[in-house]
C-alpha cells in the first residue's frame, strides 16, 4: 500500500539525510552491521533512534487527533491545539521538579494526569460558551490553556537553579537526542492507546451521525466514547512523554487523510496510523536541513507547517 | 531701601553657593547606607558624557546613590570604593545571600552591613519598581543586555548607562573604564585595570602549557543531546579564555561570523567530530551529567572529549567568575578556574 511505501521512504530519508553528510553506502553498511568508522556508526544509530521515536510519536498524535476531532465534532481539535500536550508537559515538569520523577514511565504517568486535567478544563470552558460556536470556543480554550501551561513551565524553570537545561526540552518538542529504548519502556501504554483508538472507528462514525441515531443503533454510547477518549488521552500523553509538546500533527494528518480516503473513520484511522509517522519524520528531516550546521527541532517545523493548514481549515469549513 | 535689603538677603545665599562650588570632597553618604564611600571623586570629571549602545548619557555630577542592573556592575562599583544601593540577586552560581563571595568580601571591607544593599530579583525581567524604590541617581547596566524599551523606561527613574559593546558581551575593560568615568574616578579605574591585567598575566605566565591552545565553551541540553551549544566569540566566557592565553576554536570563530550579535550558536551533534578545539569547557551539573555526555556515542566524538582535554564545570560559583569577569572576580577565576584548564590541557579532565 502507498502508506507503507511512504513510511519506508521517509524512514530511509531520515537515516540517509542529516547535517553530517554520509555516503549512502556507509549508512547501509552500518545498518547491516558491517564494520564502519565509530563516528559513522554513532551517527547512523542516532538517526535510527530519532526515526523510531518520530514514527511512534507521529502515529500516536495523528490517531489521537482523529479521535478527538471525531468525538468533539470539531475539525480543529487535536492534542496540541487543545492544550493537552502543553498540559502534559507541565505535569511532567512539575513531576521532575517537585517529585523527582526521572524515568520515562514516570513521565508518562505524570503526562496522563496533566492531559486528563487539561481535557476536563478545556471541556468545561467549552461548555460555558454558546453551543453554536463550540468548535472555535474549544480551540480558544485550548490556546488559553496552552499559554497558561507554557508560562507555568517557564515559572518552574526559573525557580530551579540547576535544571534549566533539562526543562528546555519541555517547551519545544523534539524527537532527536534521546534513546529509542524509551519507546520500549512505555510500550504497554502505547499499545493500549493504539488498540483503543484503532477500534474506535464505528463509535466515531456513529458520533458523526448524532447522539440519538447512535443510541438507536444499540451502541453503549457513553462506554464506547469513554474508551475512545481514553485512547486519545493515552496516546497524547505517550507522545508528550517521548518527545515533548508537538502540535498540529493531529490536525494536519487527519485532514490530509480525509481528502484522500473519505470520511469513514475506520479507514481514516488506519491511514492516519501510516501518514502520521511520515509527517513527523519528514518534519525532523527538514529540521536537519534548514539551519545547518545547527538543527531545528521537529516540534518547531511541525508548527510552521501546521499553522497555515489550521488557518486554511478554519476558513474553508462552514460553521466556524 | 528695598535694593539694599535684597542685597543683604542675597549675600548669605551667594556665600553658600561659593562655598558649595569650592567643595571637592567625597560624595554624601546615602541615608540608608551606614558605610562611607572611601572613593575620592574627581570633580573635574563632571559633567561626563558616556556613549553606549542606546545613545549617550550625560552625568552632571558625582552620583550618590548608584543602582546596578547587570550582574557584574556591582562588583566594579564596589571595587572603586562605592557601595551600590541596589543590585540584582545572583541566583545562578550565587551564595545564600544572593550575592557572590568575592563581592561580599569587598563589601565587608567597605563596612557594608546586611540589608544595606537592596537585592532585587530580575528573573522575570527588570524589576522597575524595586529599582525605583532604592531612589537611585544613576543606574549602571554595563554587563546587562537591557533592551531599548527597558532602557527608556529606566531613564525615567535615573540616568542609565547600558552596555557599550554588545548585549551581555561588554568586555570587562570597557565596563571598568565606563563605570570609572560615571563615578568620577577615571584614574582609579585605569589603575585597577592595570592591576587586574597584571594578576591575570602573572597567572598565565605560571601555566605556560596553556598559551596558544584553542578552546571552545559549549553547553548541552541533557534531555536533547542532538545539539551542541557553543558560546560565540562575542560572549564573555570565550573572552576570558582568550585573556588566559587561549585562542578561539576555528569552528567557533567560523560559526560566530554568521550572527555577530548572538552569544551562542548551535552545532548538530552529527558534526561533533568537526569541533576543532584543544580544550572544551562545558557546564555539567553534579552527578551523572558529565558521564551522560561522555557516554553519548555522538558527543564523545568531539576530539577534545576523546583526548580527555575538557573541563566539566560543576561548581557554578567558580564558573560565574568566568562569565562575569570583574576586578573582584578575577582572583577567583585565576585561583580556582585556571588550574582546571591547566589540568585539562595536561590530559586530566577537571570538574
Amino acid at each position: 500500500m502507498a502508506g507503507l511505501a511512504l513510511i519506508a521512504f521517509s524512514s530511509l530519508a531520515s537515516v540517509l539525510v542529516g547535517v553530517q553528510s554520509l555516503p549512502p553506502g556507509d549508512v547501509l553498511d552500518a545498518l547491516r552491521g558491517m564494520p564502519v568508522s565509530q563516528e559513522t556508526a554513532a551517527i547512523v544509530a542516532s538517526r535510527v533512534d530519532r526515526t523510531v521515536i518520530g514514527l511512534m510519536v507521529g502515529a500516536a498524535i495523528a490517531l489521537s487527533g482523529v479521535v478527538l476531532q471525531g468525538l468533539t465534532r470539531n475539525p480543529i481539535a487535536e492534542p496540541g491545539i487543545l492544550g493537552l500536550n502543553a498540559g502534559a508537559a507541565l505535569a511532567v515538569v512539575i513531576g521532575i521538579r517537585f517529585l523527582g520523577l526521572s524515568s520515562v514511565t514516570g513521565h508518562v504517568v505524570a503526562a496522563l494526569v496533566g492531559t486528563i486535567a487539561v481535557a476536563v478544563l478545556v471541556q468545561s470552558l467549552t461548555l460555558m460558551a454558546p453551543r453554536a460556536s463550540a468548535p472555535v470556543s474549544m480551540a480558544l480554550a485550548g490556546a488559553a490553556v496552552m499559554a497558561l501551561a507554557q508560562s507555568l513551565i517557564g515559572a518552574v524553570i526559573v525557580t530551579d537553579r540547576g535544571a534549566l537545561d533539562s526543562f528546555r526540552f519541555w517547551q519545544v518538542g523534539s524527537v532527536a537526542g534521546r534513546d529509542a529504548t524509551q519507546v520500549l519502556d512505555i510500550a504497554p501504554f502505547l499499545v493500549l492507546g493504539l488498540m483503543l483508538t484503532l477500534a474506535a472507528g464505528p463509535t466515531l462514525n456513529a458520533v458523526a451521525l448524532g447522539d440519538d441515531l447512535a443510541r438507536g443503533l444499540g451502541q453503549n454510547v457513553m462506554l464506547h466514547r469513554g474508551l475512545a477518549a481514553a485512547g486519545a488521552v493515552l496516546l497524547a500523553a505517550c507522545a508528550t512523554a517521548l518527545a515533548g509538546p508537538i502540535a498540529f500533527v493531529g490536525l494536519v494528518v487527519p485532514h490530509l487523510v480525509r481528502t484522500v480516503v473519505g470520511v469513514d473513520h475506520r479507514r481514516v484511522l488506519l491511514v492516519s496510523l501510516l501518514l502520521g509517522p511520515v509527517f513527523v519524520v519528514l518534519a525532523d528531516v527538514v529540521g536537519r536541513l534548514i539551519a545547518q550546521p545547527g538543527e531545528v527541532q521537529a516540534g518547531i517545523v511541525c508548527a510552521v507547517l501546521g499553522a497555515p493548514v489550521l488557518v486554511a481549515v478554519v476558513r474553508r469549513v462552514k460553521g466556524l | 531701601m528695598p535694593s539694599r535689603r535684597h542685597l543683604l538677603a542675597a549675600a548669605p545665599a551667594l556665600a553658600l553657593i561659593t562655598l558649595a562650588g569650592c567643595s571637592t570632597g567625597p560624595s554624601d553618604t546615602a541615608a540608608s547606607s551606614s558605610a562611607t564611600s572611601s572613593a575620592a571623586v574627581d570633580a573635574a570629571a563632571y559633567p561626563v558624557t558616556i556613549t553606549h549602545a542606546h545613545g549617550s548619557t550625560t552625568i552632571e555630577q558625582a552620583p550618590t546613590r548608584v543602582a546596578t542592573i547587570g550582574w557584574a556592575d556591582a562588583d566594579v562599583v564596589a571595587a572603586l570604593g562605592v557601595v551600590p544601593v541596589g543590585a540584582p540577586k545572583i541566583t545562578w552560581g550565587g551564595n545564600a545571600k544572593g550575592s557572590t563571595d568575592w563581592f561580599d568580601a569587598k563589601a565587608t571591607e567597605l563596612g557594608v552591613k546586611d540589608g544595606d544593599i537592596a537585592r532585587y530579583d530580575d528573573s522575570a525581567g527588570i524589576p522597575f519598581d524595586d529599582i525605583a524604590a532604592t531612589k537611585p541617581d544613576l543606574i549602571l547596566g554595563l554587563s546587562s543586555g537591557v533592551s531599548k524599551e527597558d532602557y527608556d523606561k529606566l531613564r525615567k527613574i535615573a540616568p542609565v548607562v547600558p552596555y557599550t559593546v554588545a548585549p551581555w558581551g561588554t568586555p570587562w575593560q570597557d565596563q571598568l573604564e565606563a563605570i570609572g568615568q560615571a563615578l568620577g574616578q577615571p584614574t582609579q579605574a585605569a589603575a585597577l585595570e592595570a592591576a587586574t591585567t597584571k594578576t591575570i598575566a602573572d597567572a598565565v605566565a605560571a601555566n605556560p602549557q596553556i598559551k596558544g591552545k584553542s578552546a571552545a565553551w559549549a553547553w548541552f541540553s541533557p534531555t536533547d543531546l542532538s545539539t551542541i551549544g557553543l558560546y560565540t566569540t562575542a560572549d564573555l566566557r570565550p573572552q576570558m579564555l582568550r585573556e588566559f592565553g587561549l585562542v578561539d576554536s576555528p569552528t567557533v570563530a567560523e560559526l560566530s561570523k554568521t550572527d555577530p550579535t548572538a552569544f551562542s550558536v548551535n552545532l548538530s551533534a552529527e558534526k561533533a567530530s568537526t569541533l576543532d578545539a584543544d580544550l572544551v569547557v562545558f557546564y555539567a551539573a553534579e552527578g551523572t551529567q558529565a558521564d551522560d555526555i561522555m557516554g553519548n556515542a555522538l558527543l564523545s566524538q568531539i576530539p577534545a572529549l576523546r583526548k580527555k582535554q575538557y573541563v566539566a564545570s560543576a561548581d557554578n560559583a567558580i564558573a560565574l567568575s568566568m562569565s562575569l569577569p570583574s576586578p573582584l572576580s578575577v582572583r577567583t577565576a585565576v585561583e580556582d578556574f585556571l588550574p582546571k584548564i591547566a589540568s585539562a590541557l595536561n590530559g586530566t579532565p577537571a570538574s
